[in-house]
């Protein structure tokens, strides 16, 4: 029974859904809106179950005196610290999104304003850093795979700079030296095929980058569409293609009860 | 003297002359206004079109207007600032199988006034069936039929089956196995998914699949959350994984927790908790955005064997980038029946497969028809409208009209 409501009730759910896409009149025009506002309000509801469940363990962690335990005070005095603020703002104010003239907010609004967001802020550029440490591993030319991956990077890079044309010859040049140097290293390692491919390729782009350097601003904006427009562009529909139909297989399964991972068999 | 009175008559202004040239001509309205219902809705929608003006390059607006009688009183509904030859009447105030007429007016610069004709009457109607997405139900009952046959052909053909090898979801047991031999704890991340995602169900099966072998090696399984409701099927999971291991007494609710409901704060949060505790592994697997590369490099930095899956294509190079193994899209969604080998899954497997293949033949069918048709329509006489760019077109309005 209790394995076999919650499928009916996916079952059911599902096939409404589907059918109700299909019919536009009322009331089963608006179905799919509507059971997605009671996610909603389940998930409003669910989300007192997340903060129980946050004081919970903070709680017992630092009554406990556990490894980390400063954590969890941090965490509780962040928790209700914000509450009060907003209780207090609400008493005084009338309401807790209280905005006063300039600067000055309401105790709520200042938690958000020069705490919250700026720690938002701080997190979020820190992934610059781990971009630069990510894209140096990615891009290292250790594999024919890796070379075409941090060639892609360097045309696509080339291509987004607002740079002008000197800059974009010395790129374009240093990168035919790059592809140079990395066929020259292969034919040492005996990869003659490789070698000899990667070596051609990078006397042509000199070449070319030489002849047409006046032309090279542009041309590297064109390359840049070209790899985004096209290579990219076909290996990402590739991708969707695959997750719209492993995604429909995975919401038949569902529907038909065959996919009952998600449901506990206790 | 006649002649000079003459003369100086011809040299004063004319009256007349000059009250035609002033005179204020107005402009040039609309013309063929049709309006009619909005098809393949819920109604309370009509859809109005008409010619422009002659006049455009002076028209200031066009002004569209609304009655219940050819008669009047007609009520401004809208003005359009730019010159526009279509509005869809949208009004809540519009009620289905009732009669309405309308009216689009033009303005000039000067503020001179033409009014078009009045059409009407026309009611807005619901429709029960939307024709536009006939092309996705037949695909959707076509891949239906073709999962349940699928499944069927598993059923009695257990083991023929063939599943290519998905090297993530091969790592899994040696990734967990590893933790254990390090003594460290594995760790387990939704992203910041909910359980009304797809992608977020996939990874609850992988999550299961984790939790029992870690149950077996006796291996702590931390599990933090962005959303409570995930958090509370999660914990279902890891239960059930330790039940189905024999090892319930190892389950413990508060290595399943719920962090925070903010990106950038969940971020932060998992971030401590893999700097703390250092597992050994982890798993990153749901639906990630910006946070992948900060959560993935974080795990990389400490010297985790990393195993992702999303669906999120713009995070795949990411991880792809940061892991040791990642799921590409559908592999995730494949996990469960690849884990589990049940026919059923399988199956449903295969006639993803199907599809997939005949995707790929209508996509390579219909550019090569277009490839043709364009070819002959530029370059042979006689073929500028030819069949094949007919064929073409009519595939192209088939897979788009919805």
């Amino acid at each position: 029974m209790k394995r076999r409501v919650p499928l009916v009730i996916t079952f059911l759910a599902g096939v409404i859904i589907v059918v109700t896409f299909f019919i536009p009149h009322e009331p089963f025009g608006s179905l799919e809106q509507r059971l997605l506002i009671w996610a909603s309000i389940i998930g409003g509801f669910a989300a007192l179950l997340g903060i129980d469940n946050l004081i919970k363990h903070h709680l017992s962690k630092l009554f406990r005196r556990e490894r980390g335990w400063f954590y969890s005070l941090v965490t509780l005095v962040g928790i209700f610290g914000t509450l009060a603020s907003g209780i207090v703002t609400w008493i005084i104010y009338g309401t807790p999104l209280a905005l006063l003239s300039g600067l000055k907010v309401g105790g709520f609004l200042w938690v958000y304003n020069w705490i919250i967001v700026p720690l938002q802020g701080t997190m979020f550029s820190l992934l610059a850093f781990f971009i630069a440490s990510a894209a140096y591993r990615a891009f290292r030319a250790r594999t024919f795979d890796a070379l075409l991956l941090m060639s892609a990077a360097i045309l696509v890079m080339l291509g987004h700079l607002s740079i002008g044309l000197v800059p974009a010859l010395v790129g374009a040049l240093l990168f035919a030296l790059l592809l140079v140097t990395s066929g020259v290293y292969r034919l040492f390692l005996r990869k003659l095929a490789a070698g000899i491919i990667l070596i051609v390729i990078g006397l042509a782009v000199g070449v070319l980058a030489v002849v047409y350097r006046g032309m090279m601003v542009d041309l590297a904006i064109q390359v840049k569409e070209w790899v985004m427009g096209f290579p990219q562009l076909a290996a990402r529909r590739g991708i969707l293609i695959g997750l719209v139909l492993g995604g429909i297989a995975m919401s038949v399964r569902l529907i038909l009860g065959i996919e009952r991972t998600y449901i506990s068999s206790t | 003297m006649i002649f000079l009175i003459f003369l100086a008559l011809s040299q004063m202004p004319d009256a007349n002359g000059v009250a035609e040239a002033e005179m204020p001509v107005p402009p040039r309205p609309v013309d063929s206004l049709k309006v009619n219902d909005t098809p393949n809705d819920a109604g309370k929608s009509l859809d109005l079109a008409w010619q422009l003006s002659a006049d455009t390059v002076r028209i200031a607006k066009y002004v569209v207007l609304r009655a219940e009688s050819p008669q009047g009183p007609f009520t401004e509904i809208v003005q359009l600032m730019i010159p526009t030859d279509y509005y869809t009447d949208q009004d809540t105030l519009l009620e289905n199988k009732k009669d309405y007429y309308y009216r689009v007016d033009v303005v000039d610069t000067a503020g001179l006034v033409a009014s078009s004709e009045i059409t009407g009457p026309v009611r807005p109607m619901a429709q029960w069936f939307n024709t536009a997405r006939i092309p996705i139900l037949v695909v959707t009952v076509f891949y239906s039929i073709l999962v349940i046959l699928y499944i069927e052909l598993a059923k009695r053909d257990t083991g023929k089956m063939f599943v290519r090898r998905i090297a993530g979801l091969d790592a899994i047991d040696e990734a967990v196995g590893r933790s254990t031999e390090m003594g460290k704890p594995i760790l387990f991340t939704f992203g910041i998914g909910y359980l009304t995602d797809i992608a977020t169900i996939a990874a609850l099966s992988i999550l299961r699949r984790i939790a029992k072998r870690s149950a077996e090696y006796e291996t702590r399984l931390i599990v933090p959350n962005y959303d409570p409701v995930v958090m509370a099927a999660a914990q279902e999971t890891v239960k059930q994984g330790f039940v189905e291991a024999g090892r319930p007494d190892l389950y413990n609710d508060s290595d399943i927790t719920f962090l925070t409901s903010d990106q950038f704060g969940y971020a932060a949060g998992v971030d401590g908790i893999i700097t703390r505790e250092k597992p050994g592994t982890i798993f990153l697997q749901g639906i990630f955005y910006a946070e992948s590369l900060i959560l993935a490099e974080t795990g990389h930095n400490i010297g985790a064997i990393q195993i992702a899956g999303t669906v999120m294509p713009e995070q795949l190079p990411f991880f792809v980038a940061a892991c040791d193994y990642t799921l590409l899209g559908e592999e995730l969604f494949a996990a469960s029946a690849y884990i589990d080998r049940d026919p059923q899954l399988l199956g449903s497997l295969k006639s993803e497969d199907m599809v997939k293949i005949v995707t790929v033949a209508i996509i390579a069918l219909v550019s090569l028809v277009g490839t043709v048709g364009f070819i002959l329509a530029s370059y042979v006489h006689g073929w500028e409208e030819n069949i094949i760019v007919k064929l073409y077109q009519i595939a192209v309005n088939l897979f788009t009209s919805a």
